[in-house]
């Protein structure tokens, strides 16, 4: 295959395990990635310790590991979400398409929607449906009626939620059940057209058939944007992605193209934990 | 456990409970908690009842001043002479009158030291007559053995006057509005003597209301007329230089001032005709004489009016008195209403922007350190500071400071009367801002911190600003919050007091602080209370005595007053609940 090309990450791949990557597919990438905490005794905690990895552009690539592993910090990094924490440090480089998000000067908000994010909790604002999906494009000043109209129906289309809303597009949005929200936070988030799109375990709060259908709908979505996917349920992962990274304490251990990664672990770890040994 | 379920053999410890004596059950149902429930109920319960009482002892108060209450005609045994027994003044004065007419407010029994130097009891009944000069009642005690006969005569009258006074007494003879001569019996129709049927009283005094009205609306029509005049004046003047007078015009001019001229004399006498009504009253003890039938605001006949005239009666008394300008000793409670409203919108529309302000600097902006903790101490310390300190300040602040600054700066021509420079509604709206602060800040916060963090981050995710998310997401998702904080200020700024005598309160305000004259809302004056109305005719006013109705009844009004500011404040927040249901946790 033509991904057999080049080896990314370059420089060392002793430490990491190694994904075959055409440079040209690479969206986002990280280097030497660390991300440490000061906890409430002064003492240095490390969340992300030294994580080097690419992201190849339209698929989905899954990281899973144990709760606490650093698998949601690591997304954070991805738009810059890290930032609220104030005590968080970071070293290292995240570039999208080849630019350094974290370099001083970046403009986060267009990060932010060039980057978009959808969290473990539905979090719909307490707003009309419409005014969710509505609320990233009037940020940007759009303010043409028809215009609006037409996005906000796209949207809902495209997260598969329109023929259920479009007689209550204008009641609340906190109404909908908690798949419908999840799904409605995709079309807002999908609303600002994002190129990648980070899913922080988005089917964990959720019911079987609502997860089944947040599934179904990010795999529609891969012909459209990038799309990273946290998740702690290995089915999930399996199911859902193409490529899947395995992360252990704030180190990835194992990152292979996901029906490798499952059938195939290279490492004794990722072994140990698909197979539900440990974590 | 395990154990017990492999071998299904039953627990040891049975469910139902041993027979206990009953020292034993006391200390369990203590343990359970049983008194404290009843604690917690007593507590709620002699909350309630006091608010009840409360209430009941305004509304019996204040409505017992304005109901009709029955008119008692006494007759006394015979003239009393000044004796060493009736010492006091008030009771010496009854020794010309044979008959008193009035209501009997209370008995009580006085000891009395006779001449012997012993103490005998005397029964006393305390009578309101007429109000002889002021508003104010007039109070009489009589001594019960001195009464001969006591009667509750149908035909008693009860005239409250335009300027406050109430009259008891039998009508005896009315102006003929024809002749002008005073007539003893019912000319038109039923030929009965004034005395035992007052129906043309009634008749008349409806008649001179109706008129009244029409008053009105000549004198505003005649205003109209004498507006015109003076353009066409100014027309012709302006003509008459460039020498192009016509003779329409002319006579244009002259058919205007005849109009004028003839509603004048229209005016002049229909004022004529309502002054000319006079009323004979035999007023038994207290005002005997002629009254302007156009001073009488109303009459009636309290002895012949079944229960639900009564309470209709009451209830116009009491209308007129909330809508009632207090001039010329009158009582009403209108301007201080309107000043006592006026004032909590003014402070809630400055208290709001700032607090909200500082809440949100304080809860989303500020690095979160000791210097914010320290400030966030020294806020909530602040609203314990009592509230004359406000006034202390706001007096030497914005009165004397910032008051005295802009006179000098915008009204320097005025000086020296102050403008801004004294007391007026818009410091003492920005003294009670002050005073509501922190309150308003400490709400607004506790509503921030509800906001779920997951709102914020779903807002910076789509690329919102700070600002942005603030705004668009978060203060809406806390306003149900920040109205709370305003029902919290609005409750505490409707009843205060003190710090407004400093800084803007007057017992009695010539001019309501809006009106129809550019700028139409005039910061500077100064205005009427609801609050300090009550402090005033409790214990500022020389007759507290017969003042005593009347602070009930704008005690009353004012915890309608505040009832109705709260409960406007409170559907707000029921409404903004509504809309963002669900989003604080």
């Amino acid at each position: 295959m033509s991904r057999d090309d080049v080896l990314m990450p370059a420089e060392d791949s002793s430490r990491n395990d190694s994904t075959y990557i055409d440079a040209g597919d690479v969206c986002l990438e990280t280097r030497g990635l660390s991300l440490g905490y000061h906890s409430r005794g002064g003492r240095r905690q490390s969340a992300l310790d030294d994580i080097s990895l690419c992201i190849e552009r339209k698929r989905v690539t899954a990281f899973i590991g144990p709760s606490g592993c650093g698998k949601s910090s690591l997304l954070r990094t991805f738009n810059r979400m890290t930032d609220l924490d104030e005590q968080s440090r970071l070293t290292g480089e995240v570039r999208l398409e080849g630019e350094d998000i974290h370099a001083r000067g970046v403009d986060v908000p267009m990060l932010r929607r060039r980057v978009g994010m959808v969290f473990q909790t539905p979090n719909p604002f307490p707003m009309s449906v419409y005014e969710n999906v509505a609320f990233g494009l009037r940020l940007v000043g759009e303010r043409d009626k028809r215009h609006l109209d037409d996005k906000v129906e796209a949207c809902l289309r495209a997260a598969a939620l329109w023929d259920e809303v479009k007689d209550r597009l204008f009641d609340s949005a906190l109404g909908l059940s908690g798949g419908q929200q999840q799904r409605l936070v995709i079309a807002r988030t999908l609303a600002v057209e994002p190129e990648v799109l980070l899913l922080d375990e988005p089917a964990s709060a959720l019911d079987p058939i609502s997860t089944l259908k947040i599934e179904e709908l990010i795999r529609s979505l891969r012909s459209r944007l990038t799309l990273v996917i946290v998740t702690h349920n290995m089915q999930q992962a399996a199911r859902v992605s193409d490529a899947t990274a395995f992360l252990h304490d704030g180190r990835l251990v194992e990152y292979a193209p996901t029906d490798q990664l499952f059938t195939n672990p290279r490492r004794r770890q990722t072994e140990d934990y698909i197979t539900g040994r440990f974590g | 456990m395990r154990h017990a379920h492999t071998s299904r053999t039953p627990s040891k410890t049975s469910l139902l409970r041993p027979p206990e004596h009953l020292l034993a059950r006391l200390s369990r149902y203590w343990r359970d908690g049983g008194p404290w429930g009843w604690l917690n109920a007593m507590a709620v319960s002699v909350s309630l009842l006091l608010m009840m009482g409360l209430i009941s002892l305004l509304l019996v108060g204040s409505l017992g001043h304005f109901w009709p209450s029955r008119l008692v005609e006494i007759a006394l045994l015979e003239p009393m002479t000044q004796t060493s027994e009736t010492s006091d003044a008030d009771s010496a004065a009854i020794g010309n009158g044979q008959h008193l007419l009035g209501e009997l407010m209370r008995e009580e029994v006085r000891h009395v030291q006779t001449a012997s130097g012993t103490s005998r009891p005397r029964q006393w009944w305390l009578l309101q007559t007429s109000s002889e000069q002021s508003a104010a009642a007039s109070w009489r005690w009589l001594p019960k053995d001195m009464l001969n006969a006591l009667t509750f005569p149908e035909q008693a009258l009860a005239l409250e006057l335009r300027d406050g006074r109430v009259l008891y007494g039998m009508a005896q003879a009315l102006s003929d509005p024809t002749t002008g001569e005073l007539v003893t019996t019912d000319v038109s129709g039923s030929g009965k003597p004034l005395a035992e049927d007052a129906t043309p009283l009634f008749v008349r005094l409806d008649d001179i209301e109706s008129q009244r009205r029409n008053l009105a609306a000549l004198r505003s029509h005649g205003e109209q007329l004498s507006k015109q005049l003076t353009a066409l004046t100014q027309q012709y003047a302006a003509r008459h230089d460039s020498g192009t007078v016509t003779a329409e015009f002319e006579e244009e001019i002259s058919a205007a001032r005849q109009a004028l001229i003839t509603r004048e004399q229209q005016l002049m006498s229909l004022r004529d005709a309502l002054t000319a009504g006079q009323l004979q009253l035999a007023g038994r003890g207290g005002h005997d004489g002629q009254i302007a039938l156009e001073e009488i605001k109303r009459a009636w006949q309290p002895n012949a009016l079944g229960f639900g005239g009564r309470l209709s009666l009451t209830l116009n008394r009491f209308a007129d008195f909330i809508s009632d300008t207090p001039n010329d000793g009158g009582e009403g409670a209108w301007p201080a209403i309107f000043g006592t409203v006026l004032m909590v919108v003014l402070m809630s529309v400055i208290v709001m922007p700032f607090g909200v302000m500082a809440a949100l600097y304080l809860h989303e902006v500020a690095h979160q350190g000791r210097l914010t903790q320290l400030t966030r101490i020294a806020l909530r310390n602040l609203a314990g500071v009592p509230s004359i300190v406000y006034g202390v300040f706001g007096l030497g602040f914005f009165v004397y400071g910032v008051g005295a600054g802009i006179d000098r700066l915008f009204y320097a021509d005025q000086l020296p009367t102050p403008t801004f420079g004294t007391g007026g509604i818009l410091w003492s709206s920005l003294t009670l801002s002050l005073l509501t602060l922190p309150v308003v800040i400490v709400a607004t916060e506790e509503g921030l911190a509800r906001v779920p963090r997951r709102l914020r981050e779903g807002a910076l995710a789509l690329g919102a600003t700070r600002f942005e998310t603030l705004w668009r997401v978060v203060v809406p998702a806390a306003s149900p919050a920040l109205i709370t904080g305003l029902i919290l200020a609005v409750a505490r700024a409707a009843g205060e007091v003190a710090p407004l005598m400093l800084v803007g309160v007057v017992k009695l305000a010539p001019e309501l602080p809006v009106d129809d004259s550019f700028p139409w809302l005039h910061l500077d004056r100064k205005f009427m209370h609801l609050g300090h109305q009550v402090y005033d005719l409790a214990f500022q006013s020389s007759d507290a005595f017969s003042n005593r109705p009347l602070v009930y009844a704008t005690a009353l009004v004012l915890v309608v007053v505040i009832l109705c500011l709260n409960l406007s404040a409170i559907r707000l927040r029921h409404l903004l609940a509504q809309r963002y249901k669900g989003a604080t946790e």
